[in-house]
């Protein structure tokens, strides 16, 4: 109902009067929690010197020559893209099959499957990062980030069968057994009556996933190595080697940020469902 | 009995929705069991990899009587479970994740529900996505981000916090403990925020009507109608938190490694440097068993509450 029609309700009287206030305590809440990040963009484009003294200077003439710098860093933000996009392909295709299976079709114990995946997603990865860095070295698979993209994906999965399910929970079931009836057998009717309506849920998990493996940093650290290394694992060594270049590195967070404020904004009706495996339909 | 299209509501709606192709013939063959493990297989597969499988190779290396693969061990060995709970490094480490777990979800709770208890009241539908924002980001990066105001030449926040004196840090768990615990409330208020708010919003407009025809104020409103139907947001909030924060690794360690290098001793840390720098196999692999058994309890308070709200 829009907010003219219903103007006359005792709830819309309450939200005039308390309206206002909580907006501008919203605003002044929504400016505190952005102020961090945006003073760190402020570092990025300060010069090097401005950066690190006290008082903070709030006015200088911008200098872009930190992001001139991040072109040393490439190697391991196109590895990281290159990981995050395959590892989100994958595992949203995977995802997609398994969480139809697990929507449409009677699968023993279903509800225990469901709950190994978010346990899967839920295991703390420094846990996950032991057996896998040993498994890593007795197969000799060390630097070729091959084990990082199969924990992405499978990590991935986890995470998109939980938001997929709930996507093709609410196509109706009668579309796909109006088109049984029509002659299509299930493999049929799942990829020509539901796919296709599954198309903007897919997209959505497929940016949650995206923004997942871009973001990941203890398996990143503990399983990759050169040549093959992405660019979180990076962190530590920027940050001890002979003190940290602040400007350099703020503007290696904004060029990490941006993706993810970009598919925030994207996504933005969805925040609730994918923060909350599916289960908030906002 | 051919059945009439016109009056089958079923066949009339695979008419409208479905154009059959000419050559398509019906297939016969695949169960829908069959066609289901078929589909399954993929991420069962990966499920084995890395939700099993590291679980028991854990076990299976925390047990292992005289080190993983020895030949002619036989049995098992609890001594490196006895060590990681006897171990006073360790046990020091369990107790500052258990505060830092306990004092920044209490906060993020608060503060997520302020947060949406705002967003309610102020708006009708959207814009809560600037809230969300933080919840978005890599912790590697707040971890970054939150070093910088917290470094002490420079920093906005440690210049702050000697001015007036907040932060002890010659205190039992230093002062990189409240930064950790900062940063954390930071990066999971949002998740709280974002959940609570969905809570919120689910009440029924009747239950609302309700509300208004016993007069009820918005104090009233709130805990005996919002509170009550939200709790299983925000406890599905809470365990996702608990899950997550058992294993917290990323937030400490770039905190750590931007300040002198050295991380809050939370579990997760400890366990890394067990495993990677004192090459204690057995230990580590014991003690990432027990975080991993941990999260899985937290797990199940997270299932628990997503069955609550897909049942509301």
């Amino acid at each position: 109902m829009s907010r003219r029609r219903d103007i006359g309700t005792d709830e819309d009287r309450w939200f005039r009067r308390a309206g206002r206030p909580a907006a501008v305590a919203l605003l002044v809440c929504a400016v505190a929690w952005a102020a961090p990040l945006l003073w760190f963009v402020r570092t990025s484009l300060a010069p090097p010197d401005a950066a690190t003294t006290t008082p903070a200077p709030l006015v200088f003439l911008p200098d872009t020559g930190a992001y001139a710098a991040l072109a040393a860093y490439l190697p391991e933000l196109v590895t990281s893209l290159a990981l995050a996009l395959g590892t989100t392909l994958a595992g949203v295709a995977l995802a997609t099959l398994a969480a139809y299976a697990l929507s449409r079709l009677r699968v023993p114990f279903g509800g225990g499957l469901m709950f190994g995946f978010l346990a899967t997603k839920l295991t703390p990865a420094v846990a996950m990062a032991v057996p896998l860095a040993l498994a890593q070295r007795l197969l000799g698979l060390e630097g070729t980030g091959l084990v990082l993209a199969l924990a992405y994906t499978g990590l991935t999965v986890s995470l998109a069968v939980w938001l997929l399910k709930s996507f093709l929970d609410e196509i109706p079931r009668e579309y796909e057994e109006a088109a049984m009836m029509e002659g299509y057998t299930r493999w049929q009717a799942f990829r020509r009556v539901v796919l296709p309506r599954a198309l903007p849920g897919m997209a959505v998990t497929a940016a949650f996933c995206l923004v997942f493996a871009w973001n990941e940093y203890t398996l990143a650290l503990l399983l990759s190595a050169a040549p093959v290394r992405t660019a979180p694992s990076l962190v530590p060594d920027l940050l001890g080697a002979g003190g940290p270049s602040w400007p350099v590195l703020a503007a290696g967070v904004t060029v990490w940020c941006a993706p993810v404020l970009l598919l925030t904004l994207v996504v933005r009706r969805h925040i609730a469902r994918g923060l909350s495996f599916g289960a908030a339909r906002q | 009995m051919r059945m009439d299209f016109t009056t089958n509501p079923y066949r009339a709606a695979a008419g409208a929705l479905v154009s059959r192709p000419p050559s398509i013939r019906p297939v016969r063959g695949l169960s829908d069991r069959a066609l289901a493990w078929i589909l399954l297989s993929p991420a069962l597969l990966l499920f084995a990899g890395l939700g099993l499988g590291p679980l028991l190779a854990n076990l299976y290396l925390s047990l292992a009587p005289a080190g993983p693969g020895t030949p002619g061990g036989a049995g098992f060995d609890t001594a490196s479970y006895v060590s990681v709970f006897a171990d006073p490094g360790l046990r020091r480490a369990g107790l500052i994740s258990a505060m830092y777990l306990g004092v920044a979800t209490a906060a993020e709770v608060a503060i997520g529900f302020a947060l949406a208890w705002l967003c309610h009241s102020s708006l009708r539908r959207g814009g809560t996505w600037v809230v969300a924002l933080p919840a978005m980001l890599s912790p590697a990066a707040a971890g970054l981000i939150w070093s910088y105001l917290h470094a002490p030449e420079f920093g906005v926040l440690s210049g702050l916090a000697g001015l007036l004196a907040l932060v002890d840090p010659a205190g039992p768990a230093g002062s990189g403990f409240w930064q950790l615990v900062l940063a954390d409330v930071w990066i999971w208020s949002p998740l709280f925020a974002v959940l609570t708010l969905a809570g919120l919003r689910s009440v029924s407009p009747d239950v609302e009507d309700m509300a208004d025809l016993d007069r009820a104020g918005p104090w009233r409103r709130l805990w005996t109608i919002s509170v009550p139907l939200a709790l299983p947001f925000i406890g599905l909030a809470a365990a996702i938190r608990l899950a997550s924060g058992v294993g917290s690794f990323a937030l400490a360690h770039v905190l750590g490694a931007g300040a002198d290098g050295t991380a809050v001793s939370l579990v997760a840390i400890e366990l890394e440097r067990l495993a990677f720098d004192a090459g204690r196999k057995d230990t580590a692999a014991a003690l990432a068993f027990v975080l991993a058994v941990a999260a899985l309890a937290a797990t199940g308070g997270a299932a628990w509450a997503l069955r609550r709200i897909r049942a509301a």
